[in-house]
C-alpha cells in the first residue's frame, strides 16, 4: 500500500503533498435491557490527499475506497490553486522518517467470531441484573476496532501502522420507591480481543455507583471548597485549557500567560502507555512527544501542527490530529494531564467544614470565560470527612476561580481509561485520555438542581 | 453492485434489503472573505440487513466487497436479535424535489462568490468573519429482496457564517437546501447575525428566580429534543416515553402542532421514501397539543404491532434507525416584538450548552451559551455563565406564546416560543 501512495506522490505538482489512507474493521454488540438490539459489523476503507501549493494554500480531497489515488493528487492540486490564503500557510521543517509499526494483537478482533462478543454481552447483563434486583435497565455497548493506517509525503515519509482498541460503554439504570438513578462510564483498552474480558468488576462497580445515587440528595446552594476525583479534575482541566493550548485554534492563549496557581503544571503526552491518545507520529508525519504546556500556572509552549509550528516560529509538537481519513489534522491534545501534586484525597479535604466532592462529571462547558461543570455524583465534606452522597448540581465559576483558585494538589495520579473523545468544532473527535490527581479548589459556586 | 449483493443474500437462503449513498461535498472555508482552505468528499457506502431465520444481521461498507459484507451480515444475523420484518413491495412514492440542478451543477467560484457577500456583508473592524460554504451532489438507492429497487438524487448547498466579535463571543448563522439560497434567505441570514451582534453590545448581569424566557428557534430545538425522542416508536417499546398509552390525550400546549414532512421541498430531510422503502408522508404527530401518534419504522413497527410511518433512517455503519425527517412547529399568532413584551424580565435564548445532555425525562440543568437579558420587552444586553433548569416536557405543556415567524434550521422549521417560570439558577 505505501508503495502505491508513493506512485501517486510523484504525479503531484503541488510544493507539498501527503496522503493518509486508512481501513478500519468494527464490531458492535449492542443490549438495550435484557433484550440484545442488534449485531454489527462496519469495514471503512479511504484515504485524504493535501496538496499545499506556493502563493495559494491548501487543497484536499478525502474519498472512501482506495483506488484512484493518482486522480485524487490531482483534483486536491486543483482546489489549492483556487485558493488565495493570507498568510499564505508555512510548514515547520520535520525529519522525514520511514517506519512500519503495524503489529497485530496477540488476539486480532477481526479472527474472532462474532458470537464471542455475544456470549460477551449476554454475561455481562447477567452480571448487572444479577448483582442487585435494583438494577432496572441498561444500555451497554461492547465494540473492537481495527484501523490500519499508511502515510506517505512528497518529502519522504513513509509510516505504517495499526491500532487496535476494544470499548465498553454503560449506562445503569437504578430503581426503588419511585426514584430513579443512573450511572454512566466508559472503557476503552488498547489491544487484542483478550483485552475486553474478565470486566466483570467494572460492570459491577458502575451498577453500585447507580444503587448508591439512589439515595442521594442535592446540595444546598451556596459558595463552597471544591475536592475533585482524579476523573472529575482530569475532565475539568480538559474543558478549561485543552482547546485553548491548541496552537491553531480561534483565541490560543499567550506564552507566558499565568492561567493558574503555582500548582498548575499541565501538559500533554503521547508516548504515555497504553492508552487512548498514545501514539508514535501524529496524522502528519510528525514524530508525537511529550510537552509541558503550562509550568507552575504559566504557560510555556502550546500544542502545534506543522502550520502552526511555521506561523508562530515555536517548535512542533508532532499535534496534528485527525479523526478518520473524512477530517483533515488539527492540532490537539493525546494523553492530556495535570502533574501530580503530593499527599492523598484525605489530606486535601482535611481542615474543610463543609464541602462538595465530585466524582463524576457529566459535562464541563468553558464559554472563554467561565467553566460551569455539571456533576452527576458527589459527596459533601462535613468536617474533614466524605459525609452523604448529593447527585445532580452545577457547580461554577471564572477561569481564575477555578484554576487560580488551585490550592491543593494529592500525589494520588491516576489516567482516565474512559472512552473519552475531544471534539473541536468540525474537526471530529479524537481519541484522548485525561490524567490527573485529586485537585482541590479553593471557592466555587455551587447550586442548580435538576427538575 | 446492487443485484450481486441481493443475489447473494437470495443464495444465502436468506432475506434482506440495503441502501447504498454517495455524495460528493465541496467545501469552501473564507477568512475575512479570502478563500483560505477548498476541499472535497466524496462518500460511497452500502448497508446490509439480512433476515434469515427469524433473526437480523447489519453490516455496512465503504469497500466495494459485496462478498464480504454480505457474509458479515450473514453472520451477525446468527447471533442477532429476533426480528420479523415484512420488506415492503416497490409503490408510488410521492413527487419531492431533493435535487436542483442548478444548484447541482453550478460552479466553485459561483459558491466562492456567495460565501464573499455573505462575508462582506458582516464585516467590520475588529471582527473575525468565517464562511464556509458547501455543496453536497450524491443519490440515494434502496432495495430489497421483496423486488424494491427504487432511488433519487440530491443537491444541498448551505452556508455556515461564525463572526467573532472584538470580546471573543462567536455569533453563528447558517442556511440551508436544495437549491442556491435565495436573496431573502441570506438576508435572513445576515440580518438576525447582525441583530445578534447589536444585542451583544453590552453585558449585563442575568436576573435569578424562575423567570419568562424566550426560546429562539435554535433554543426550541434543544427543547423538543426529547419530545422528539419520546413521540419514537422505539421509546414506547422502551418503556421510555411518556406518550405511550396516551395517544388522543393532551400532551402539549394547546397551541402547539408537530408535524413531521419530509415531502416539503428541496429540505435537508426532503425525500420520496424512508431508507427501508416505505413512501415517504407527511404525518401529523401533535395536533393542537394532542399527540396523534407516534413515528416508527419497519422493526419497532413489527414489535409494536402497527405499520411503519416512513421514518427509517440508515448510515453505512449500524443498524437502521427510527428518526425524524423534517420537522416542522406550526407558527403561532405573536411577532417576535409581542413575544418579548411578554418578558418584564427574563432571558431570550439562542443557544444551551451541551444541548444533547436533556434526556428522555426532560429534566436539564445547563448553561446559557448565548442568551440576553430582556427587560419590559426590550434587549438590554448579553448574559454570561447563566444557567437554566427545568423539564422540557413542563415548558412546552405551557407555553404563553409562540411565533408566527419561522425559521429553518438545518431539517427544523421552528418559531421562537415564550415559556414561563423557567428557573435561572446562576446568575452572571
Amino acid at each position: 500500500m505505501l508503495d502505491e501512495l508513493s506512485e501517486a506522490l510523484k504525479t503531484s505538482r503541488a510544493d507539498f503533498t501527503d496522503i493518509r489512507c486508512e481501513r478500519a474493521w468494527a464490531a458492535t454488540a449492542a443490549a438495550r435491557g435484557k433484550r440484545v438490539e442488534g449485531l454489527t459489523h462496519a469495514r471503512d476503507a479511504g484515504g485524504v490527499v493535501r496538496c499545499l501549493v506556493r502563493g495559494h494554500g491548501w487543497g484536499s480531497v478525502s474519498f472512501t475506497g482506495l483506488h484512484r489515488l493518482g486522480e485524487m493528487v490531482t483534483r486536491a492540486w486543483e482546489l489549492a490553486l483556487a485558493v488565495q490564503a493570507d498568510p499564505p500557510p508555512q510548514l515547520a521543517m520535520v525529519p522525514a522518517r520511514e517506519l512500519d509499526l503495524a503489529r497485530a494483537p496477540a488476539q486480532d478482533p477481526r479472527g474472532i467470531p462474532l458470537g464471542e462478543r455475544r456470549r460477551l454481552l449476554d454475561s455481562l447483563v447477567g452480571e448487572l441484573y444479577g448483582m442487585d434486583r435494583r438494577i432496572a435497565d441498561l444500555q451497554l455497548a461492547v465494540r473492537d476496532e481495527v484501523v490500519e493506517r499508511w502515510y506517505a509525503s512528497s518529502e519522504g515519509s513513509r509510516i505504517h501502522d495499526l491500532r487496535s482498541e476494544g470499548t465498553i460503554s454503560l449506562a445503569a439504570v437504578a430503581r426503588e420507591a419511585g426514584l430513579t438513578a443512573c450511572a454512566v462510564d466508559s472503557l476503552a483498552v488498547r489491544g487484542g480481543w483478550d483485552a475486553l474480558q474478565g470486566r466483570e468488576g467494572w460492570v459491577r462497580t458502575v451498577g453500585a455507583r447507580a444503587i448508591a445515587l439512589l439515595g442521594a440528595g442535592r446540595p444546598r446552594p451556596g459558595e463552597m471548597p471544591v475536592v475533585l476525583d482524579p476523573g472529575a479534575a482530569g475532565a475539568v482541566i480538559h474543558a478549561s485549557l485543552a482547546h485553548r493550548l491548541d496552537g491553531d485554534c480561534p483565541a490560543p492563549l499567550r506564552l507566558g500567560a499565568v492561567v493558574g496557581s503555582a500548582l498548575l503544571t499541565v501538559g500533554d503526552d503521547a508516548s504515555a502507555s497504553p492508552l487512548r491518545g498514545t501514539t508514535a507520529y501524529d496524522d502528519e508525519g510528525s514524530p508525537a512527544q511529550p510537552t509541558v504546556l503550562i509550568r507552575s500556572g504559566v504557560v510555556v509552549a502550546r500544542l502545534h501542527s506543522r502550520q502552526s509550528a511555521g506561523r508562530t516560529g515555536e517548535a512542533p509538537t508532532g499535534s496534528a490530529r485527525a479523526a478518520s481519513f473524512r477530517h483533515l489534522p488539527s492540532a490537539r491534545v493525546t494523553n492530556f494531564y495535570l502533574a501530580r501534586g503530593e499527599g492523598m484525597r484525605d489530606d486535601l479535604l482535611t481542615g474543610l467544614r463543609t464541602g462538595l466532592y465530585v466524582s463524576d462529571v457529566r459535562a464541563a462547558a468553558w464559554d472563554g470565560e467561565r467553566l460551569v461543570v455539571t456533576v452527576g455524583e458527589g459527596a459533601m465534606i462535613r468536617d474533614g470527612r466524605l459525609a452523604e452522597p448529593v447527585r445532580d448540581c452545577v457547580v461554577r465559576g471564572s477561569g481564575a476561580d477555578w484554576l487560580g483558585g488551585i490550592e491543593g494538589v494529592a500525589g494520588d495520579f491516576q489516567w482516565n481509561v474512559a472512552a473519552s473523545r475531544c471534539s473541536r468544532g468540525v474537526d471530529g473527535g479524537v481519541p484522548v485520555s485525561d490524567g490527573a490527581s485529586h485537585l482541590r479548589i479553593r471557592r466555587l459556586q455551587v447550586g442548580g438542581v435538576t427538575a | 453492485m446492487i443485484p450481486r449483493l441481493l443475489e447473494l443474500i437470495r443464495r444465502a437462503g436468506a432475506r434482506g434489503d440495503l441502501v447504498a449513498k454517495q455524495d460528493e461535498t465541496l467545501v469552501l472555508e473564507l477568512v475575512d472573505g479570502a478563500l483560505a482552505r477548498a476541499s472535497l468528499l466524496h462518500e460511497r457506502g452500502v448497508n446490509v440487513r439480512v433476515l434469515r431465520e427469524g433473526r437480523a444481521g447489519v453490516a455496512g461498507t465503504t469497500d466495494d466487497d459485496a462478498a464480504a459484507v454480505v457474509a458479515a451480515a450473514l453472520e451477525a444475523a446468527e447471533q442477532g436479535p429476533p426480528a420479523e420484518v415484512e420488506l415492503p413491495e416497490a409503490r408510488p412514492t410521492p413527487r419531492v424535489l431533493t435535487r436542483v440542478p442548478r444548484a447541482a451543477a453550478v460552479a466553485a467560484d459561483e459558491l466562492r462568490f456567495l460565501g464573499q457577500m455573505v462575508a462582506d456583508r458582516l464585516a467590520a473592524d475588529g471582527r473575525r468573519v468565517l464562511v464556509a460554504v458547501e455543496r453536497e451532489v450524491g443519490g440515494v438507492r434502496i432495495a430489497n429482496s421483496a423486488g424494491l429497487d427504487a432511488g433519487y438524487e440530491t443537491s444541498l448547498v448551505a452556508i455556515l457564517a461564525d463572526v467573532t466579535l472584538k470580546e471573543g463571543t462567536t455569533l453563528r448563522g447558517h442556511v440551508a437546501g436544495a437549491d442556491l439560497p435565495e436573496g431573502e434567505a441570506i438576508e435572513q441570514l445576515v440580518d438576525g447575525l447582525r441583530r445578534r451582534i447589536t444585542w451583544s453590545a453590552t453585558e449585563v448581569a442575568a436576573p435569578r428566580g424562575h423567570l419568562p424566557v424566550c426560546f429562539l428557534p435554535g433554543a426550541m430545538a434543544a427543547l423538543l429534543a426529547p419530545a422528539r425522542a419520546a413521540l419514537l416508536g422505539r421509546s414506547a417499546l422502551l418503556g421510555l416515553s411518556p406518550f405511550a398509552g396516551r395517544l388522543g390525550q393532551r400532551g402539549f400546549d394547546p397551541g402547539l402542532t408537530l408535524v413531521d414532512d419530509p415531502t416539503i421541498d428541496a429540505r435537508p430531510g426532503s425525500r420520496p421514501l424512508d431508507d427501508e422503502g416505505v413512501p415517504s408522508a407527511r404525518t401529523v404527530v401533535v395536533q393542537s397539543g394532542v399527540v396523534q401518534g407516534l413515528l416508527y419504522d419497519l422493526e419497532t413497527a413489527t414489535r409494536a404491532g402497527t405499520r411503519s410511518t416512513g421514518h427509517a433512517r440508515r448510515t453505512t455503519f449500524g443498524k437502521p434507525l427510527t428518526a425524524w425527517s423534517n420537522v416542522v412547529v406550526e407558527p403561532g399568532p405573536h411577532s417576535f416584538e409581542t413575544l418579548l413584551s411578554m418578558l418584564e424580565d427574563g432571558l431570550l435564548i439562542e443557544s444551551l450548552e451541551d444541548e444533547g445532555a436533556i434526556g428522555p425525562a426532560g429534566g436539564f440543568t445547563l448553561p446559557v451559551a448565548l442568551g440576553w437579558r430582556v427587560v419590559k420587552g426590550e434587549v438590554v444586553g448579553r448574559v454570561k455563565g447563566a444557567v437554566i433548569a427545568g423539564n422540557a416536557y413542563e415548558l412546552l405543556s405551557r407555553l404563553r406564546g409562540i411565533g408566527r415567524d419561522v425559521e429553518w434550521r438545518g431539517s427544523q422549521c421552528l418559531p421562537a416560543v415564550v415559556a414561563e417560570g423557567v428557573a435561572v439558577v446562576a446568575g452572571g
